[in-house]
């Protein structure tokens, strides 16, 4: 039995990472690469890992896409083990743009220390596919998605001193299956447009309406972290931002929570610029530019995303706006723009 | 027995009186089946749209639902015309099928061909092919013909008997991705190696591109005389976007060939080259 972990919900994954750690041989280092969606956890993972390992291991964390200047140097550290956090930063989607990943790769090839390394999932698969980067690492452990009970731990260890209420909304009239809507439709010949009656599915009721038979009574609390599970998709980073979002007065109210309405529909560029910020934590606008190709292009596509609510813009730097994620990874998967 | 067939087949046909009514209600069949199976090719190629790599999946049961609207309203068509023994039925197919073949020998070969389309399944709504002299997207399969979308946008209606006397190439075999071939050439003193490595990283960089076990690129490069050809095979995520993959790899690569110094050969390749 390993030591007790103060991360909540990867137990078995930081004992596996301590396992390669403590059976380190130098004439074989077995690297590893810890995988997790973008606020899965990947850095608090590394950070129980520096806690525990502190004295053998040097930590370097990337800030943004490499540069020649910002390359750190592996060769010259002293400690056995190197982590590294944010590995997708070593490569961006453009022509040369594997020239530091390469090194990188070279340089645990033949280093006789073990690399411990953190990659976002988008990048890695990408990474994978295009590089092969999957057969560096003998140990690749993969942050799996949390359960409702699990988060509900996780995110209430960050408010310990709060008395939080889950409160019961009243029981609402049940939403239609089925309602009529106004839709503009052109005529032909004419070109006119007109305004025809059409009919619109409610899925979310049809899906409520068919749970009805196998309904079990749940507390107010229970629902609203099993509601915050399936919204983030078991993701505590997001689960932990869409519940501090809906945390009012020290009370959270189901109803609160938003649903992860996904209609979306992008064009090429946004679609690219999504995956690319997808597979980075975030990315500088001079970064986007010069793999996307800068220009009018550009700025038009990070407006859209910007106004559909799917990124979000902090001094120059874009990143994915955190309730959307489940929505964007279902929406670039189901288009292929992530494999 | 073969007394009673005969005078089965013989026996009167007994025709419905014709008027006014019965003329509204053949109209009606034929209306209804028009109108139903647009609607339901409407709605089928409007989901499709929204199935995303489940896009040729839906798309498969168009013509199927067509094929099937339409032996109905015959049924219906002819049986409210007439009424008809199962026997007589049999016989005048046959004997229609038999006058008119002959007289309409290139529509019901057209007809044939629609209905091996639809059975055998060589290509279906939304592949890329190659039919005839003609390539394209098939955009519609209908009992006499084929619609294809050809990359100058134009809507060729190509007859179904083609698959009888001519090759039908499918690019993608009811797959939404297709695999696209790239061919650059240098001059044959240019650093072919790192032409190709430039033509790899456009390739898995682009943002048209998709690469897994299933769906591998490789870079090819072939010596010729006066030049040293430099090919890609990679696969575009979706085929309606075959060309763009295309201009956006053979851009980029040849900006980079020009940014490292990689000459475009002099003597340019003809026809013959590009086929090998």
């Amino acid at each position: 039995m390993g030591e007790e972990s103060n991360v909540i919900g990867y137990e078995r994954e930081i004992e596996a990472i301590s396992r390669a750690i403590e059976q380190f041989d130098p004439s074989n280092p077995r690297h590893v690469a810890i995988i997790g969606e973008p606020m899965a956890g990947k850095t608090t993972v590394a950070g129980e890992i520096m806690r525990r390992y502190g004295d053998c291991i040097h930590s370097v964390t990337l800030g943004g896409v490499m540069t020649q200047d910002a390359m750190p140097a592996f060769s010259s550290i002293q400690k056995d083990c190197i982590l590294v956090d944010n590995c997708e930063f070593f490569a961006t989607r453009q022509i040369g743009g594997f020239k530091f990943l390469d090194d990188f790769l070279k340089c645990q090839f033949y280093s006789t220390k073990l690399f411990i390394t953190a990659w976002n999932s988008y990048a890695w698969r990408y990474l994978s596919a295009v590089r092969n980067i999957g057969t560096y690492y003998p140990l690749v452990v993969t942050l799996p998605a949390m359960d409702s009970s699990t988060l509900k731990q996780v995110i209430l260890s960050n408010y310990p001193q709060r008395e939080i209420r889950f409160v019961e909304n009243p029981p609402s009239e049940p939403a239609s299956i089925c309602t009529m809507v106004q839709r503009q439709a052109r005529l032909p010949f004419s070109g006119r447009e007109v305004s025809i009656p059409w009919f619109h599915l409610n899925t979310n009721a049809i899906r409520s309406r068919l749970q009805v038979g196998r309904k079990t009574v749940v507390s107010p609390e229970d629902a609203v972290f099993e509601k915050i599970r399936r919204v983030a998709r078991g993701n505590p980073g997001v689960a932990m931002q869409i519940f501090s979002g809906c945390l009012e007065d020290n009370v959270v109210s189901f109803e609160k929570i938003p649903e992860d309405e996904c209609e979306l529909s992008l064009d090429i560029t946004e679609s690219f610029v999504l995956t690319l910020i997808v597979s980075m934590k975030s990315l500088q606008y001079h970064d986007l530019s010069a793999i996307a190709g800068g220009g009018e292009v550009l700025d038009r596509a990070l407006f859209s995303l910007r106004r559909q609510g799917l990124i979000l813009e902090d001094d120059g730097v874009y990143r994915i706006s955190p309730a959307r994620l489940n929505c964007i990874g279902n929406y670039l998967k189901k288009t292929r723009r992530v494999w | 027995m073969a007394d009673s067939i005969f005078s089965d087949v013989t026996g009167e046909l007994s025709l419905k009186t014709i008027d006014a009514g019965l003329i509204l209600h053949l109209v009606a069949i034929v209306v209804v089946a028009y109108l139903l199976t647009t609607l339901l090719s409407y709605i089928l190629s409007r989901f499709s749209e929204r199935a995303g790599v489940y896009r040729q999946l839906v798309t498969l049961f168009i013509p199927l639902l067509k094929i099937f609207i339409y032996t109905v309203a015959l049924y219906l068509f002819i049986t409210a015309l007439i009424e008809p023994s199962v026997t007589q039925l049999i016989a005048f197919a046959g004997l229609f099928g038999a006058v008119v073949g002959i007289g309409l020998k290139d529509l019901f070969s057209d007809l044939a061909g629609g209905i091996v389309i639809i059975l055998e399944k060589p290509f279906q709504i939304g592949d890329k092919v190659t039919m005839g002299n003609y390539y394209g997207e098939v955009k519609d399969i209908r009992l006499r013909s084929t619609r294809i979308q050809t990359p100058a946008d134009e809507l060729v209606s190509v007859p179904n008997n083609t698959i009888f006397t001519q090759s039908v190439n499918s690019g993608n075999a009811g797959d939404i991705a297709m695999m696209i071939v790239i061919d650059l050439f240098i001059d044959s003193m240019s650093d072919a190696a790192h032409a190709a490595k430039i033509l790899k990283e456009a390739l898995v960089t682009s943002k048209y591109v998709i690469i897994s076990e299933q769906y591998p690129y490789t870079i090819l490069i072939e010596d010729f005389p006066c030049y040293t050809r430099v090919r890609a095979k990679g696969y575009v995520y979706d085929l309606r976007l075959e060309f763009e993959f295309k201009s956006e790899v053979t851009r980029r690569a040849l900006a980079e060939f020009k940014r490292s110094d990689i000459k475009l050969p002099l003597c340019y390749p003809g026809l013959d080259g590009l086929i090998s």
